[in-house]
Formats: C-alpha cells, sequence, structure tokens
C-alpha cells in the first residue's frame, strides 16, 4: 500500500514507452496445445526499499524466501502464443511490462505487449523503484527513488523466465478446475464493501460460524493444471500450474528488513514440491515443476492474521538528548523497542506460514482432483491502453488522478505512522479510514474524496507522477477468462468486472468462468465500486480517477472480451510517457564482481540460544544471488541430510558487513530439533566451504516456531 | 555583597571544594558506567542565534554562536551526563546593543558546565544536575564579568510521549542570588514528513517564572537577574527540522517574546522605551548518535 504523501516526487526526465505489439502468428508443425514453464530469480541484493508499505517500508539486509518470475507460455497450432508471467513483486510497472515485451518480441518469441500478461502476487517484501511513474519510486518505501539498473535487471530476468517458457514449449494437456478457501483471508474494508447496491451475494457457501468479515470474500481459488509430454517416459507429466486466488500479501509485518515471497512464496513452492514428489524429481535447491500463482481481486483482502503480528509504528518524539540544560530538542521518529519488534515480526511469521501452508494444501488437493485431458482449449487474446490523461471525460472518469487523504493512514494490514494524525493533537488532518477523510460537499469530480492536500497541491506535486494510461487485457485460455487490471481490484468490483465480461463474450464457446487479476501490467493503485468510494477507505482514498474508475474497468474488459478475436487488439498505438525520477543507483553498482580466484569462504558457525548462525563471505555489494545454486547448506551431521538452504521459510539471510571488498553474510536458523548440523558453502572450494557441525536447537521437543 | 571577606573567602574555597568532588565523582561515575556497559554516547551542536536570550534576559542582541559538546553513560534506565556550552559574540557591535562581552569586542563571552544524572521511564525522564556560568565580560564595557559567575541546582521533567510533550526545568542558584527559578514548555508538531531525510516542522510555547531571583530594591549591589518574581516572559516559536543522515540534524526557526519582566525588556535605542516584544531567528546543527 502506498503511503503518506507521494509528495515532493518532481517530474524528471521524460520517460516514452512505446507498445510493442505481436506479429502474425506463424502456424507451428503440431496439432497439439503446447506449454512450456521458466523461472528466473529477481532476487535483488540488499539495500532496495520494501515496497508497498509507505515509509514503513524498510531497507532490505537480505533476503529469506528468494524472488521469482515465474512464467507460462502457451501455444496454438496456429501459432498463436499466450505468456501468463507472475513476478513476486510487490507491483509491476507498465515500464516492466513493456520493456520485457519489446525484448522478447526483439528474440522472436512473438510474445508482444498484448500477449504478455505479467502480474504481481503483490508481496510487500519485494522491490520497487522500477516504476515510470516517479510517485512510487518516491513513496513507497522509506528508500526513495528510481533505479535504472534494477529496473533493467528485472527486465532481463524476467524476460528470461518467458524465453525459458518458449524453448520448453512441449505437447501439453491442461485442466481449469476451482475450489473454495475459507478462513484465511478477510474482507477488511466491511463497511465500504456493505455499501454496495444490490448488497453483494455471498460467493460460494460459507462455513457455518465464519464471522462476517471471513465469510465475505471471494473464496475461489482457480487453478489450471498443465501436464507436459516427457520424451523420456513417454507419457504426460504433471509440470506446474497457473492458479489465481485473491489475498494481500501483507503476512509479514512492517518491520520486516528481508526480502520474502510472502504467502504466496509458500503456496508455490508447496505445489511445485508436491509435484517434484509426485514426478519423483527429488527435493534439491529449485524445484522443476513450476507454479504460478496469480493475486485475484485483493484489494481489500487482507491475509487474517492475529493483531500481535503487525508492529507498532514509529511515532513523533522528542529524542533523549545527550545534551543537559541547555540542549535544543530534537525531534525525530521513534521505531518501536527491538523486543517488541521481534515479538511482532515473529508473530507475522508464524501467521504467515499457516496462511501459506492452508493455501498451499488447498492448491495441491485441487491439482490432484483434475485430470488433464486432450483436446486444444482456444487461446484469445484482447488488449487496449486507456489513455487516461487525455480521454478522462470521454471515458467517465475524473481529469486528475488524486489520492485521499485516507491513503495516507495506510490500511488494516499496515497502518503507517500518520494514521489518524492530528493538527497540534487536537484537529484531524482526515488520515483514517471513513471519517474525516469524507468531504461532506460531495462537490467535484471526486466526489467523497477528501483529496490529500489539497486539490491544487496535490494537481501541482504528485498528480503529473502518477499514471496517465491503464494497460487492461484480457486472455482466454480454454474455458476460463482472465482480465489483467493493473491495479488492486476490490472484490465487488472484480465480481462486476467479471459479470461484464461473461455476458460480453462469445456465447456459446464453452466459458464457464472469468477471473480479475490485479496488478498486471501497470500499476493504478486501487480500484474500487462507485458505492465502496463513497465510504472513503483505504481503497476508495486510493481510487486516483474517482468513483468512475471501476465502471470504466467493467465497460472495458467487456468490450475486450466481445471482440475475443484474432484481431483483439484496440487502440494499439497509445505510447506510455513517464517520469521515473533521476536514476538514483538504489543498489550498489559493483565496482567489479569477485572472479573465481575469490572463492567464497566460510567463516564461522555457531549456536546461540535455540540458534544456528552462521557466517561466510561471498560477492560484491550489489552483486546478485546465483540462481542456480544456494549461498549456503545445512545438513544434519549424522546421516548428511540436506534440511535446509538460504530459500527457506525459516532461514534469515543478512549481508550484515564487509570483508575487503566482499560481502559478509549472515544466516540465521532455528533447527526444529536438537542436533548436529553442518554448514556447507556450495560455491567454494573444499578448504574453504565447511566448518565442524555444531550441535544446535530447541532442547525440548516440539517446533522451531 | 558579604561585609565579612574572610568569610566570603571561606564560602568561596568550600563551593570550590564541593564542585571540583562532584565533578570529579561525576567523571567517574561517567567513565565505569560507560566502561562497564558500553552505552556511552557523545553529542555536539552547533548553533547561530540572532540573540542570546537566557531565561527571557536578552544577555546580547548580536549574532552569537554556540556550541555545545556533551556525553553519556547509561546503564538501563538510568545515567549520567556532563557537557560544556559556550557563547561567542561574532559581532563587536555598539553601544545600542546589548552584550555580554562588552562594547566594541567580539570573542568568547561565556562558557558554562554541566553535569547531570537521569532516570528515563516509560514516556519521558527525570533528571538533575548541577549548572557553572562563567562569565569573561568586561563590565566596564558593559559586559557581563566574572563577578556575575554562579551556579544552579537543577531539576527537569520531560513528558515525551504525552501530549504537547510538556517540559518542566526547575532552577536553584546556589551561588550569586540563592533563588529559584521555574520555566515549562510545551511543542506540538504540525508538519512531519515521514520517508527520509524526515522534515518537520514545529511550534513551541514557552514561559518562565521567577520565584524568588527579583532584586532587592533596597540593596544597590544586588546582582539578582529579574526585577519582579512573577511572569518574566512568555515565549512562542516555529521550528523547522531535517535530518540530513542518521547522524545530523539542522534546524532553523523564529522565536517571538513577550516581554514582562522589566530585565526581560530590550531598550529600543540608547535611549528609548523598553520594548514588551522581541523576536529572532535561530539555525543549530547537531550531531548526535544515530536516531533509532
Amino acid at each position: 500500500m502506498l503511503g503518506a504523501a507521494q509528495l515532493l516526487a518532481c517530474q524528471g526526465p521524460e520517460m516514452r514507452l512505446t507498445p510493442a505489439l505481436s506479429p502474425d502468428p506463424r502456424p507451428v508443425p503440431s496439432d497439439s496445445l503446447m506449454a512450456g514453464f521458466g523461472r528466473a530469480d529477481i532476487t535483488p541484493p540488499p539495500g532496495i526499499g520494501l515496497t508497498g508499505n509507505g515509509p514503513e517500508g524498510r531497507k532490505a539486509a537480505g533476503y529469506r524466501l528468494r524472488l521469482y518470475a515465474r512464467a507460462l507460455v502457451l501455444q496454438e497450432p496456429s501459432g498463436r502464443r499466450l505468456a501468463l508471467v507472475v513476478a513476486d513483486l510487490p507491483h509491476v510497472s507498465a515500464l516492466l511490462h513493456r520493456r520485457v515485451a519489446e525484448l522478447l518480441l526483439r528474440d522472436g518469441t512473438g510474445i508482444g505487449t498484448d500477449r504478455l500478461l505479467l502480474s504481481a502476487t503483490h508481496t510487500h517484501a519485494g522491490p520497487g523503484h522500477h516504476y515510470e511513474a516517479g510517485a512510487y519510486n518516491a513513496s513507497a518505501s522509506e528508500v526513495s527513488g528510481y533505479d535504472a539498473v534494477l529496473a533493467d535487471s528485472l527486465v532481463h530476468r524476467i524476460a528470461r523466465a518467458v524465453r525459458v517458457a518458449t524453448e520448453d514449449l512441449r505437447n501439453a494437456r491442461m485442466a481449469w478446475g476451482t475450489t473454495h478457501v475459507w478462513g484465511i483471508s478477510r474482507v477488511r474494508s466491511l463497511p465500504a464493501r456493505e455499501r454496495n447496491l444490490p448488497r453483494p451475494a455471498v460467493i460460494g457457501t460459507p462455513p457455518p460460524g465464519l464471522p462476517p468479515a471471513l465469510a465475505a470474500i471471494d473464496p475461489r481459488l482457480t487453478l489450471l493444471r498443465v501436464d507436459l509430454w516427457d520424451p523420456a517416459a513417454a507419457e504426460y507429466r504433471p509440470a506446474g500450474a497457473f492458479s489465481v486466488f485473491a489475498v494481500h500479501g501483507t503476512g509479514n509485518a512492517t518491520e520486516n528488513d528481508l526480502l520474502d515471497a510472502d504467502i504466496h512464496g509458500l503456496v508455490e513452492r508447496g505445489l511445485e514440491r508436491h509435484i517434484d514428489a509426485r514426478n519423483h524429481a527429488g527435493q534439491g535447491f529449485r524445484p522443476r515443476a513450476v507454479h504460478l500463482f496469480a493475486n485475484g481481486s485483493e484489494g481489500d483482502i487482507s491475509p487474517s492474521v492475529p493483531a500481535s503480528s503487525r508492529c507498532d509504528l514509529p511515532r513523533l518524539a522528542p529524542h533523549r538528548a545527550v545534551g543537559g540544560p541547555f540542549a535544543e530538542r530534537r525531534w525525530g521518529w521513534h521505531r518501536a523497542a527491538p523486543n517488541h519488534v521481534r515479538d511482532c515480526v515473529g508473530a507475522a511469521r508464524r501467521a504467515t506460514v499457516l496462511v501459506g501452508d492452508s493455501l498451499a494444501a488447498a492448491a495441491i488437493a485441487l491439482f490432484d482432483r483434475l485430470a488433464p485431458a486432450r483436446g486444444q482449449p482456444l487461446l484469445r487474446r484482447a488488449y487496449t491502453t486507456l489513455d487516461l490523461a487525455e480521454r478522462a471525460e470521454s471515458l467517465g472518469v475524473c481529469e486528475t488522478p488524486f489520492n485521499g487523504t485516507s491513503t495516507a493512514g495506510g490500511a488494516p494490514d499496515a497502518r503507517t505512522r500518520v494514521y489518524r494524525w492530528r493538527l497540534f493533537g487536537l484537529f484531524s488532518a482526515g488520515f483514517e479510514e471513513g471519517g474525516t477523510a469524507v468531504n461532506r460537499e460531495h462537490d467535484g469530480c471526486h466526489g467523497a474524496k477528501r483529496i490529500l492536500l489539497g486539490p491544487g497541491l496535490q494537481s501541482l506535486l504528485v498528480s503529473p507522477d502518477l499514471p496517465g494510461y491503464a494497460q487492461v487485457s484480457v486472455f482466454r485460455v480454454g474455458s476460463v477468462l482472465l482480465v489483467g487490471i493493473p491495479a488492486e481490484v476490490t472484490t465487488e468490483a472484480a465480481q462486476r468486472i467479471e459479470r461484464a465480461v461473461l455476458a460480453a463474450a462469445p456465447r456459446n464457446e464453452g466459458i464457464k468462468e472469468a477471473r480479475v487479476i490485479s496488478l498486471a501490467n501497470g500499476f493504478l493503485q486501487y480500484l474500487t465500486t462507485a458505492e465502496e468510494y463513497s465510504a472513503q477507505f483505504y481503497e476508495g482514498g486510493s481510487t486516483l480517477y474517482g468513483p468512475g474508475s471501476a465502471a470504466l474497468m467493467a465497460r472495458t474488459a467487456g468490450a475486450l472480451a466481445a471482440r475475443l478475436d484474432e484481431s483483439g487488439v484496440t487502440m494499439p498505438g497509445v505510447t506510455i510517457v513517464g517520469h521515473p525520477g533521476d536514476d538514483e543507483s538504489i543498489i550498489p553498482r559493483p565496482g567489479r564482481v569477485a572472479d573465481s580466484t575469490e572463492s567464497d569462504r566460510l567463516e564461522g558457525v555457531e549456536c546461540r540460544g535455540d540458534t544456528l548462525l552462521a557466517h561466510w563471505v561471498h560477492g560484491v555489494p550489489g552483486q546478485w544471488l546465483e540462481e542456480a545454486r544456494p549461498q549456503i547448506e545445512i545438513r544434519e551431521d549424522v546421516s548428511d541430510t540436506l534440511v535446509a538452504w538460504d530459500d527457506h521459510p525459516w532461514v534469515e539471510v543478512r549481508a550484515v558487513g564487509r570483508r575487503g571488498h566482499r560481502v559478509r553474510w549472515e544466516a540465521r536458523w532455528v533447527p526444529p530439533r536438537h542436533a548436529g548440523y553442518r554448514v556447507v558453502l556450495p560455491g567454494a572450494s573444499d578448504s574453504l566451504a565447511r566448518a565442524d557441525a555444531v550441535r544446535c536447537g530447541p532442547r525440548i521437543s516440539g517446533s522451531a516456531l | 555583597m558579604d561585609a565579612d571577606p574572610v568569610r566570603s573567602r571561606l564560602d568561596a574555597e568550600t563551593r570550590m571544594r564541593f564542585r571540583r568532588s562532584l565533578v570529579s565523582a561525576h567523571a567517574a561515575a561517567l567513565l565505569l558506567i560507560g566502561t562497564a556497559h558500553g552505552q556511552v554516547r557523545g553529542e555536539a551542536q552547533l548553533g547561530v542565534t540572532g540573540r542570546y536570550v537566557w531565561r527571557g534576559v536578552t544577555r546580547t542582541s548580536k549574532i552569537s554562536l554556540q556550541p555545545e559538546l556533551a556525553a553519556s553513560a547509561a546503564h538501563r534506565s538510568l545515567g549520567v551526563a556532563a557537557g560544556v556550552w559556550s557563547n561567542f559574540e561574532l559581532e563587536r557591535g555598539g553601544a545600542d546593543q546589548r552584550t555580554a562581552l562588552g562594547v566594541g569586542r567580539s570573542g568568547l563571552a561565556e562558557r558554562d558546565y554541566w553535569i547531570g544524572a537521569w532516570y528515563a521511564f516509560d514516556g519521558g525522564d527525570v533528571s538533575a544536575g548541577f549548572i557553572r556560568y562563567n562569565f569573561l565580560g568586561v563590565p566596564a564595557l558593559g559586559g557581563i564579568g566574572a563577578s556575575r559567575n554562579t551556579s544552579e541546582l537543577y531539576a527537569t521533567i520531560d513528558l515525551r510521549d504525552v501530549f504537547l510533550a510538556p517540559r518542566v526545568d526547575f532552577y536553584v542558584d546556589v551561588g550569586r542570588i540563592d533563588g529559584c527559578y521555574l520555566a515549562g514548555s510545551v511543542t506540538a508538531p504540525f508538519l512531519a514528513w515521514p520517508f527520509p531525510p524526515t522534515f518537520s516542522l514545529f511550534a513551541d510555547a514557552s514561559l518562565g517564572l521567577n520565584i524568588s531571583q527579583a532584586r532587592d530594591p533596597s540593596d544597590p549591589f544586588d546582582r539578582a537577574d529579574f526585577d519582579d518574581t512573577g511572569i518574566t516572559h512568555a515565549r512562542l516559536g516555529i521550528r523547522a527540522m531535517r535530518s540530513l543522515s542518521p547522524w545530523l540534524t539542522l534546524s532553523a526557526g523564529y522565536r517571538v517574546q513577550l516581554n514582562f519582566d522589566e530585565a526581560t525588556k530590550d531598550r529600543i535605542g540608547p535611549t528609548g522605551p523598553r520594548g514588551g516584544i522581541s523576536g529572532w531567528g535561530h539555525v543549530q546543527l547537531a550531531l548526535h548518535p544515530a536516531d533509532s
């Protein structure tokens, strides 16, 4: 969630992103549907801002679950391709989408902007700094700025995942299925949702006794199982999946300082490991199977985590002065006490794993139930770019994008430090949900929105750096329509979009379901219905183009669905103009990478309390992780069984200093049981890669949690 | 002035011994606590002010440089601290300006030492200590000289996490005057930019109350600071603060003071009436431990 103010994001150099549309497909020598999966590590080096929590997003010190871009490319015998990509990122910028498409076209994949549905899982423990809209580079975390090298690295890595998938294209069988998952997510803005007219219907059948906020969700977990032809086994084997479920990637607490794939990373890995086990593929560092877990209408949906998993916010107060009676009081933001941070971050971690594992179990059960069959599911797409900046009036939205005052206070998952701020402690500034965030006059296009800083100042300082465009696409994959919306869509807004799409889609062609995919192909903050907007909760305040925004998206998606044929591209010529800001070098630019003579070196392993600590030297600042292997492996001493590595829900890896020009890393892991463990550096020469085993872990049997 | 010079000298020697013992004990405590627990912190401040106003009384209306060095050592909620503060008059100035150093002079006009101890609790702290004021001006040129040197004991309660963050300071002069003074202040932030580098704007208000430091009109040698007991001044200020790095903070502000006690009022021109209102700007750079 974007926080407080996107102030002072002054316009920098202009960036022009032209659409790179797909060429006409070339028929391929196959009479079958083909599919391929790809994956690329997109974990950036430490130093970037963990994006999505506004000023509460911390600077990354290291990582836990690595971030990946996962790709599924589908191809008809006609040569028509669709690429679905889900990246473990907080958001996808139009910059990423268009540049990835440009690279893919250059590589001859035939996949342009219109055939690429690139979406984000919405982890709030991933990098920003890649937006063409400068406001988000300025305010999405405590680390501000656009980083051209980071953006470029992400583009190349995401494109590589798609290329790997195209190279993996094989005869495929697939099947769609849906299950309902209750109890792990909730509507966080229920009063706003209840304003909808007619009252939103309950989706599915919630278990009896479920609290209203948990029963009001869209519980659908929709999954596409893909089996690929295995030439060695001469049979179709499960290879991966694409699934959609609506839940915010806010399992981690705001005080978390590690890059992490959050809930979605656990669901992705859970099914991937399961498929690998079914295929007897072993359980190595990187799973062979690929599970793309896209986010659905998560705009108003939070993971159901306990209050203890949210950390106290920084507060503005005088510092205790070292100086005595003469010193001027120095004020500043005070973070919560370390003990509290340790407790809330730990509670968030436990809740994240619980939610992630529950969702993974549901995905596994659904995957196993599905029986992919022969057939040639239709692949279609329609795509457009809405020019909101130039055509607002004719599109039925407000001319100037504005954030409301409720945006500044944040959402319940992650409030910001200015939540409920009062001027002189007395007068509300509107940094809350509803209440004083509502413009009682309802004047102007933005109606109920009380505009942050006032319309004059915001239109001068912020609006020019907000996106003035929206890329919308509808993909047909067999019986399901996937609607890519570049915003965080609320449950009811998505329902309306899906109804519009289903009503407009060609009839009698076996279309059974539509699913909105939020945060696709760009980022425009939130999308609420007009009724929800009138409540001015966080989502309404962050619906930039006013109360008509969701209706515009429903009309647009409906119009696209009606054109799901080969000439589905409409209004292709819109060039996106952004102002990302100056290049800030957020991640260090490596002067030189470590060469082969500089082997990794394990410096020491110890057990402190229940925690195993390892220190080693690897790489240089700004250097990206190696994809193919872990930095460290932890093995049980006696059995030599591999029990953990640096892509694990309970292994925390931080850059803790330097050794010369190289980075000194630290890993912390609480073993599940007291035993002897050895740490090994796979990237180091033998003499430097190992240390003596240490005995570590909780002496009381139980868990490492 | 004391009538008995012998008694006066003995008193002075006793006080000096007391001060030296206090400073030595304090320095030892700083060293011991700091060494034992590794929580020694230092802070340096450098201020420039359009006028130097001490408890409402303008000591110099010239531009002054005011550096301070302080160190503290803490163990859990308890700590000890000490520091030195100085006032340099940067302009030579004329007869129409107030000066602590003397007309036509510039340089070090005042150097004060303080030592204290504090106890931190949830939401604030209390502290108490000792201040020694040393003046280096030339009385013959209208400055403040060594005869005005004095010492104070102080106690402060600082409620940082309470609405308006009130602070109350209580001073007892144990040197030249033997009287008490009370000061209170409140601060309200009204703009705070949450993204680094943070920036904030504050309004503050303070009030000074002279309890027993008024001059005795019947004693021509009384060197007390105020004319009357009661409220000496009320002050309103606005201050902007920007963190330049986690260790460096720049602040600037402007203060307006309503003068109630005659001693706080500046004469407008060499022979003009005394003013009821005064105002001045100030800038400060603070080098401090990294903020949490």
